[in-house]
């Protein structure tokens, strides 16, 4: 799995998608932590590399644009290391801590955010009460605060 | 409700009254509170990109319209994402470009496991056999066997998915009974009911929907098979399907739903097929890998064994 995630983040790298060559180590390892975390839970494996390698890109995708974004907007050089988009934000490890909340607790904040969906609305979708989805929703900015901390 | 929610809850108010703006304000002096304040609007940049749709949920929309997901989340968000697509250049451009990025990765996987197949892969696909040959009567598998040999993939399901679902373009009562027809398989009812749709709402921009449906259900009405074997379609209906097709295309003028124009195109190709007439159907499958639209990839893969 490594070898097959390496070439394809090396071709991304050949055909100038990803600029950086270090970049490609980085999404290989990323491959493989998503592999390590999820294995017991993976139905077909050719499947679960398609998604992930298309959405391990699309992050660093999106880290890059947010980058690229606050670097015009600020005027100011970004340590590459960092990937740091504001004061001390690190975009990767925002969106770790976000894969670490549960299933459930993930869904209430992307529908929130993602969908502008009123508390009501999510509750019923998810066939809950609305006070406990809001309750749900706190906890969950809080417990990232814990971890991003 | 402890302070911290409340703070929360008020981060999250789209106003706030003077009150609550003084309460907010004084509670954001603590540093603790600041952090959660921090952490709310982290998260939320994170997610919402100024009125645009996330790229994240772009790339989940991309999968779901690839049949690669079906979470809960992106079922309930797709109706959202195409409404938005209607009057978002920028974010369609970003669907196209991520759909191509799937493709790539298709491509990629479906490359190396031609030239890396184990053979973990092969005891698999015999175990699969042997598990069939034990279900089915032997009479029965060797028409299906024979079925099999000489009815081409592309005629054994029209359908890719049942993703044209997410084309419910149209709230309209007919509209939505045609669409509920079709769950039950009642074509010929299906018909009645979308061209009641057509016939009420002629000055409606979105009726190319109904015209796209429209092309769907006649071709699946018009498909014939014996014992579930020996595909083949009623010529006719694939006829009345391909012309609805492009009435589809013809009324899809305003830009905003390119992507469900090329569908048209490759659904007017798999038509064609079923009838026989290839020429006609590399021309369409050819627009659609021009277009890179949702079936880019499988409109490839059908020119390259046609």
């Amino acid at each position: 799995m490594r070898e097959i995630s390496y070439s394809y983040f090396l071709s991304k790298y050949h055909a100038k998608k990803i600029a950086n060559k270090d970049d490609v180590d980085d999404l290989t390892s990323n491959v493989y932590i998503s592999f390590a975390e999820q294995y017991q839970k993976i139905a077909t494996i050719e499947n679960w590399l398609r998604r992930v390698l298309f959405l391990t890109f699309v992050r660093w995708y999106k880290k890059s644009r947010a980058k690229r974004t606050f670097e015009l907007n600020e005027e100011i050089t970004v340590d590459d290391s960092s990937h740091k988009t504001d004061e001390g934000f690190d975009f990767g490890v925002a969106l770790k801590a976000m894969d670490k909340l549960s299933e459930e607790k993930q869904e209430i904040i992307k529908l929130r955010f993602w969908g502008d969906f009123k508390f009501s609305e999510i509750a019923e979708q998810l066939g809950k009460k609305e006070a406990a989805v809001k309750k749900m929703f706190y906890r969950s900015i809080e417990e990232l605060k814990n971890k991003l901390e | 409700m402890d302070e911290t929610e409340k703070i929360i809850e008020l981060l999250d108010k789209d106003t706030l009254s003077d009150e609550e703006k003084e309460y907010l304000a004084n509670a954001l002096s603590n540093p603790e509170f600041k952090k959660v304040q921090e952490t709310y609007q982290r998260l939320k940049n994170l997610l919402k990109r100024n009125g645009h749709i996330d790229e994240e949920l772009m790339a989940e929309y991309v999968l779901y319209k690839n049949n690669m997901s079906k979470e809960k989340v992106i079922v309930l968000l797709a109706n959202k994402i195409e409404d938005h697509f209607r009057n978002c250049a920028e974010c369609r451009e970003l669907f196209k470009e991520l759909n191509s990025e799937y493709s790539s990765v298709e491509e990629f996987m479906n490359n190396n496991l031609t030239t890396q197949t184990t053979g973990t892969s092969y005891i698999r696909k015999f175990k699969y056999a042997f598990a069939s040959v034990a279900a089915v009567a032997i009479i029965y598998l060797g028409l299906f066997i024979m079925s099999s040999v000489t009815t081409p993939d592309y005629k054994k399901s029209f359908l890719d998915g049942n993703d044209f679902y997410t084309s419910r373009g149209r709230a309209s009562q007919y509209f939505q009974r045609g669409l509920d027809a079709i769950d039950n398989k009642e074509y010929n009812a299906a018909v009645k009911y979308l061209k009641k749709d057509i016939v009420e709402n002629t000055d409606e921009e979105t009726l190319f929907y109904s015209y796209f449906v429209l092309g769907i259900t006649y071709v699946n009405k018009g498909e014939k098979d014996y014992l579930g074997l020996f595909e083949s379609y009623n010529k006719e209906d694939v006829i009345k399907g391909i012309e609805s097709f492009n009435k589809s295309i013809e009324l899809n003028t305003s830009g905003n739903f390119d992507n469900l124009k090329l569908d048209a195109h490759y659904y007017i190709a798999k038509a064609y097929l079923l009838i026989g007439d290839v020429p006609s159907a590399k021309e369409h499958l050819k627009i659609v890998v021009d277009g890179k639209g949702s079936y880019y990839k499988k409109a490839e893969e059908l020119l390259k064994i046609l």
